[in-house]
């Protein structure tokens, strides 16, 4: 990796072929049942999602078995979906079920049926290209508040990204980011991966002197677990509206997160959940889905509420776009330079690539736990105590002092 | 087995396999009342005896490019 002047290079690998195994979330449910059928692009093909006539959803290949009409064109008709081509009906379950001007349905006439899961209002399939069903403990989480009239509504966002999806991926163990982008302090920062979950402890404070500059996003970057839109909304320059995060996220398979947050909103703890979700398109393209939830103030109205998460989704929006501008303009990297305080990118690759593999060639150590922490409460501290000094100067001083700390 | 690191005072690693989670006595108590080992954030019995041998030079704490 190294020339003999020990410059190093940058193996750039290539993306897997193959797609991930495991749920990934299409999107919220109930959208799909609005008229329809709806299409969907994604593992490398076009789905169509349909309501059946009891209302529950289902999903096949879009490019009918027959002459390769696109289904997603086509007319629901009862619990079958009609191609626009020549009629022939499609179950739920991918069984050809009628075909009008035929005598008899050949038997050999069944398409793909992609299996789904309703969950936390949420629409889900399982991919799996050995085409094996999801293990009883591989599932999707029940989230309580997506259930309770005490939270708002979901938000939904999304964005196609031109890159392989394992550069969202890669956000769950990267801690330095927040000094660089969300101006937040990460004071406490762990990775736990085991199994099939990886998961993000994490605790960040604000700047004291950070004013938010329109320009310049201080907003969430759910992709690695926590939104910073508690930081960005304080900015009060030198008051002391220091505006603590708590989050705790973890993915559940390759491509779905919860986060739970805690944080101030003007003096007041709040609760959200935060969703960040993808599904591949092709090796080099993926959607990217957030959505966001809030626990209803006292006294706030449902609309009010589903105001508040409309906001905290924008600024988690905001981060998204700033990581989004990273990972398309820059290289993939199979061999990441790291130093002491980088997270464990390689522990974490190790952890993504089980669902790449057939499950019986996944290794014990792929799947084995691996912990990490890092405590930079003491290293904050002391660069806190610099802004303030900094600030202190600055109002006292006729002359302003120069900040070495990159304020802004 | 659990293989632990330090590189510095604030850092720790902790890679564990399969037998050493099946014997921690704490993710024991807390999966039989339902809970997954993977969502569960530490072992604190763990945590103090990295910490103990952090502190008595059993474990050393230094990036493993300086040896």
């Amino acid at each position: 990796m190294s020339d003999r002047n020990g410059v190093r290079s940058i193996d750039v690998g290539a993306p897997p072929t193959r797609f991930a195994r495991g749920w990934h979330c299409l999107g919220l449910a109930a959208p799909f049942r609005d008229s329809g059928p709806h299409a969907v692009e994604a593992f490398g093909t076009k789905l169509v999602v349909f309501a059946d006539a009891s209302g529950e959803l289902h999903v096949l290949d879009a490019y009918c078995r027959h002459m390769g009409g696109d289904l997603t064109r086509g007319t629901i008709k009862g619990s079958s979906i009609a191609c626009p081509f020549h009629d022939w009906h499609w179950g739920g379950d991918g069984k050809c079920t009628k075909i009008p001007y035929a005598r008899r349905v050949p038997p050999t006439a069944r398409t793909r049926s992609w299996l789904t899961l309703e969950q936390n209002q949420q629409l889900f399939v399982w991919s799996d290209p050995q085409g094996n069903m999801p293990p009883a403990n591989v599932t999707i989480p029940r989230i309580e508040g997506a259930y309770s009239d005490d939270w708002s509504n979901w938000t939904w966002d999304t964005l196609t990204v031109d890159a392989n999806c394992r550069e969202v991926v890669d956000n769950v163990v990267d801690m330095a980011h927040f000094f660089y982008i969300h101006f937040a302090f990460p004071t406490y920062f762990r990775n736990v991966l085991e199994g099939h979950i990886a998961a993000q402890y994490l605790k960040t404070r604000s700047r004291p002197d950070y004013e938010p500059d329109p320009g310049r996003s201080g907003g969430g970057q759910s992709g690695r677990g926590q939104s910073g839109s508690g930081q960005s909304g304080g900015g009060q320059s030198g008051a002391s509206t220091q505006i603590g995060l708590v989050s705790e996220a973890a993915y559940y398979g390759p491509s779905y997160m919860i986060d739970y947050l805690n944080y101030d909103y003007h003096g007041v703890p709040m609760d959200a959940v935060l969703i960040n979700c993808h599904y591949p398109v092709t090796p080099e393209r993926f959607v990217l889905q957030w959505g966001v939830i809030v626990k209803k103030l006292p006294g706030l109205s449902p609309e009010q509420a589903d105001k508040v998460a409309a906001k905290f989704a924008k600024f988690v929006g905001l981060g998204f776009q700033q990581d989004v501008d990273i990972w398309t303009h820059k290289s993939r990297i199979d061999n990441p330079l790291l130093c002491a305080e980088d997270g464990p990118v390689y522990q974490l690759r190790r952890w993504y690539e089980q669902f790449y593999l057939d499950v019986e060639d996944i290794p014990a150590d792929m799947v084995a736990r691996h912990e990490f922490e890092i405590d930079t409460s003491r290293a904050v501290e002391a660069w806190e105590a610099e802004v303030a000094a900094n600030l202190a100067a600055r109002q006292g001083a006729s002359q302003p002092v120069p900040s070495e700390s990159g304020v802004g | 087995m659990v293989l632990a690191a330090k590189f510095s005072v604030q850092h720790t690693s902790v890679q564990w396999d399969a037998t050493a989670v099946r014997q921690c006595a704490e993710f024991a108590r807390r999966t039989a009342v339902g809970e997954q080992t993977p969502l569960i954030e530490r072992c604190g019995a763990m945590r103090a005896s990295i910490d103990a041998a952090a502190l008595d030079g059993r474990l050393p704490v230094a990036p493993p490019w300086l040896g």
